[in-house]
C-alpha cells in the first residue's frame, strides 16, 4: 500500500511525518520517569528520614535510569522502525526557538528552586517588621508561579514540537505542584503528581505497544 | 462519454491545460517519485527507513525509483555506516527542488483550471 501525499498542502504532510517522531510514546514514558524524583525526593528524605545526599542520589539514579532508557528506546526501537531525517529549515527554525523556551524554563526554575530553598536562610531577617522570606516567596504565590512555569513552557513546547499532550502534562502538573504542597505537607503524600507521573507513563507504554504493532521492522536489503 | 459542442473555428478553452500536461516532467510524473521527492522536499534529508516508512514502497521498489531520480540528477544518494549500521542517506538536490516545484505548479495550475 502507497500513501501518495496531498501535494496541495505540504505544511500538513511534513506537520504528519514528524508528529511520527512522538506515535512511540517513548517521550511520555520520559517525561514520566523525569517527573518521578518529585515524588521520590519528599518520600525518601522525609517520610523515610534519609539522609539529603540520599534523597539526593536516589534522584540521580532515576534521572539517569530515565536518560538511558530514553536513548535506548529511541536507537534501538524508533529509528530502525521510523528512519532518520534531518528536519527542514522551517522545522530547524522552531526546533531552536524550543531549544532557547526550554534554556528559560529550564534557567526560572532553577532559579525558583533556589529561591525556595534559600528563602528560609532568611526567614529570621525581617525588615520593617516584614520576612525577606515572604518578600522573596510570596506564598503562596510561588507556588503559582511554577504552576504559571509549567502551563506556559509546555504550551510552548507542545505547540513548537506538535506534541499536544505535552500540554496535558504540563497543566496536571501546574496543578498538582501547588495543590501537593498543601497535601505533603498534612498527610506526607501527593496525589495530583503521581497521577500525572502514572498518566504520562500509562499513556506513553499504551502508544509504545500501539507503536510496535503499527510500524513493525522494514525488510531491509542493505 | 458524451462530449460538449464546439463550434468550427473558436479555440476550446478547456483544452488549453493539453500542451501542460504533455509537457509535465516525465521523471517525477509517476505516482512512486512523486512520493519520493515529496517526502524528501518537506525534510533536508532522509534515509531509506524514513521513505520506506513514508511512502508504504516496498524495497525494491523504492531502490529502483530512487536510483532513477538519482541518476535523473534530482537526487543525491549517500551510503555510510552509523554506528557500525550500514545507512542509505537520500537528499533531494537543488536541481530536485526547483524541478519538484515546477512540476507542483504546472500540476496545480491544470487542476484549477479544470471545469467543476
Amino acid at each position: 500500500m502507497t500513501n501518495l501525499p496531498n501535494l496541495s498542502d505540504l505544511k500538513a504532510v511534513e506537520k504528519k511525518a514528524f508528529k511520527a517522531t512522538f506515535e512511540d510514546g517513548v517521550w511520555d514514558i520520559y517525561l514520566g520517569v523525569m517527573l518521578l524524583p518529585l515524588l521520590i525526593f519528599p518520600l525518601v528524605h522525609y517520610a523515610l528520614k534519609a539522609d539529603l545526599t540520599w534523597a539526593v542520589l536516589a534522584m540521580m539514579l532515576i534521572y539517569g535510569s530515565g536518560l538511558t532508557g530514553f536513548r535506548w528506546l529511541k536507537k534501538h526501537v524508533t529509528l530502525p522502525r521510523l528512519g532518520m531525517i534531518k528536519p527542514g529549515p522551517a522545522r530547524q527554525k522552531k526546533l531552536h526557538i524550543l531549544h532557547i523556551v526550554l534554556v528559560v524554563a529550564g534557567l526560572s526554575l532553577i532559579v525558583l528552586v533556589l529561591v525556595t530553598i534559600f528563602a528560609s536562610v532568611f526567614a529570621q531577617i525581617a525588615v520593617f517588621g516584614i520576612s525577606i522570606q515572604t518578600v522573596i516567596l510570596g506564598i503562596p504565590l510561588v507556588f503559582w508561579k511554577f504552576t504559571f512555569l509549567a502551563v506556559i513552557g509546555a504550551g510552548l513546547a507542545a505547540w513548537l514540537l506538535d506534541f499536544p499532550r505535552l500540554l496535558l502534562y504540563g497543566v496536571l502538573l501546574g496543578i498538582a505542584i501547588p495543590v501537593d504542597s498543601v497535601y505533603f505537607s498534612e498527610t506526607g503524600w501527593m496525589p495530583l503528581t503521581s497521577l500525572a507521573v502514572l498518566l504520562a507513563i500509562a499513556i506513553g507504554l499504551v502508544y509504545l505497544v500501539r507503536f510496535l504493532k503499527r510500524y513493525p521492522l522494514p525488510q531491509m536489503e542493505e | 462519454m458524451s462530449e460538449l459542442p464546439v463550434e468550427p473555428g473558436e479555440p476550446d478553452d478547456r483544452m488549453e491545460f493539453l500542451p501542460v500536461l504533455e509537457n509535465l516532467d516525465r521523471v517525477i510524473h509517476s505516482p512512486a517519485r512523486l512520493m519520493i521527492l515529496t517526502f524528501l522536499y518537506i525534510v533536508d534529508g532522509g534515509d531509506m527507513v524514513y521513505l520506506i516508512h513514508q511512502t508504504g514502497l516496498t524495497w525494491g521498489n523504492l531502490s529502483v525509483n530512487v536510483q532513477k531520480l538519482e541518476e535523473a540528477g534530482y537526487v543525491s544518494v549517500e551510503k555510510r555506516f552509523v554506528e557500525r549500521r550500514p545507512q542509505t542517506w537520500v537528499k533531494l538536490t537543488e536541481a530536485g527542488r526547483q524541478a519538484f516545484r515546477a512540476y507542483r505548479s504546472q500540476l496545480k495550475g491544470v487542476l484549477d483550471d479544470l471545469p467543476e
